[in-house]
């Protein structure tokens, strides 16, 4: 795909992408919710965009904190799925690391309000979800709702993506579930390969092969 | 399309199941929207425009779904004030461009009423410019005519193929992210005395 070279921005938490062209997601990447996650970072790549993640550092002496705050900061997107946030367990406890970390994307928003690049971003929710009951303050605002499933998740994240100030043309979101499975494949045998500590660019970078043999994404000459 | 006339008056608009024409406007292009609404109203077209639609009470992200699944042609309003980074806007614009996807009998088409560049999602469909914002009267007539065209004749605002309107920008944007980004590695893994990442 290019040269090779040192990945010098690896462990640091900062991809070498500008802001615009990047986007921070923010759901559980547990194996219940594995399918939701490859499709929403599928999607994502396919719309011509960077994905960013809490875990595209990998284990790093940075606080995990300190990577969140950097990723949210460089990207000028932010995706958020909330479908974890519900009592689990014997305990009956919800994760709220993802209210977290939506809570820095919608106050990195009023920085930018000066520039004209706020920090914008998708809210996902499961139809019927009660997150209004312990998140309140998110009344005032329109989460995306769907049905739980991929194949919702897809053209929500797509037409989302797609109607941004950053966009490009994009592929439709029928073409991208049908590489989906492909996608998911491929991530499949990277696991195994990697004994599931996947690196973040090694996973986007299978992205972007299946996009390009799908046809949903451009060839790439690079000198 | 309807061969009867509606009269100007709002309170006469039917509570039509299906539309000819969903308007999509920001709040700063109301009045631009109205003339255009009641335009089309008069040659007889049954326009979705929230001013004759959303009823008190009723849920604006609902209504708007709604009425874009219904219409035919989602006519979309473009100037420096319809900017995405708006909630409301970015809702209706997404809703749209999803339901365009899913629906490929519904057609789009914007309006510039400002000198602003066509968002990606809208290139591929045609686009009127409207330097006077539709209070020169020679160009209200023109735009209000096009549009019936469009509502009667889809070809007219045939699409193009997946990545024929792509042009240079996709290109770009996907050179930019390969050069961010290392080479694949081999599906093995980390290869021996490499010492993985940096």
């Amino acid at each position: 795909m290019n040269k090779p070279g040192k990945r010098s921005h690896l462990g640091t938490g900062v991809l070498a992408l500008r802001r615009e062209a990047s986007v921070f997601i923010n759901c559980p990447f547990d194996g219940e919710f594995a399918p939701h996650f490859d499709a929403i970072v599928f999607s994502t790549i396919c719309c011509g965009f960077l994905p960013r993640c809490a875990v595209e550092a990998g284990s790093s002496a940075t606080p995990r904190m300190d990577r969140i705050v950097s990723a949210i900061t460089s990207s000028k997107y932010s995706i958020h799925d909330l479908s974890r946030c519900k009592g689990e367990g014997d305990a009956n406890l919800a994760r709220f690391n993802m209210p977290l970390e939506l809570g820095m994307a919608m106050s990195e928003r009023f920085r930018g309000l000066d520039n004209g690049s706020e920090h914008d971003w998708l809210l996902l929710v499961p139809a019927g979800h009660v997150y209004k009951k312990f998140l309140s303050d998110l009344a005032g605002f329109d989460p995306t709702e769907y049905d739980g499933t991929p194949a919702k998740v897809v053209p929500a994240v797509m037409s989302w993506l797609a109607t941004r100030p950053d966009a490009v043309q994009t592929p439709t979101p029928q073409a991208v579930l049908a590489a989906l499975p492909i996608f998911q494949a491929a991530k499949h045998e990277l696991c195994a390969s990697w004994c599931d500590h996947v690196p973040w660019t090694d996973l986007l970078t299978t992205g972007i092969r299946v996009g390009q043999e799908g046809g949903l994404i451009p060839q790439i000459t690079l000198e | 399309m309807s061969e009867k006339r509606i009269t100007g008056d709002s309170s006469s608009h039917p509570t039509a199941e299906t539309f000819d024409v969903f308007i999509s406007h920001s709040s700063a292009d109301k009045d631009v929207a109205r003339v255009l609404a009641q335009g089309l109203t008069d040659r007889g077209l049954r326009v979705w425009f929230d001013e004759y639609v959303i009823q008190p009470g009723q849920k604006w992200s609902v209504a708007i779904k709604e009425g874009i699944e219904r219409s035919r042609l989602c006519i979309i309003l473009l100037s420096r004030d319809a900017q995405p980074q708006n909630p409301w806007l970015s809702t209706e614009w997404s809703a749209i461009q999803e339901c365009s996807w899913r629906r490929r009998d519904l057609s789009l088409c914007s309006i510039k009423l400002d000198e602003v560049a066509t968002p990606p999602f809208l290139r591929p469909w045609q686009s009127i410019n409207c330097d006077s914002r539709l209070a020169d009267a020679s160009d209200l007539e023109s735009t209000l005519r096009k549009i019936v065209v469009y509502v009667l004749d889809r070809d007219a605002l045939r699409r193009t193929s997946l990545f024929a309107g792509q042009g240079s920008e996709t290109t770009e944007r996907f050179e930019e992210i390969c050069r961010s980004l290392p080479p694949e590695r081999n599906q093995q893994g980390p290869e021996e005395g490499s010492g993985g990442d940096e």
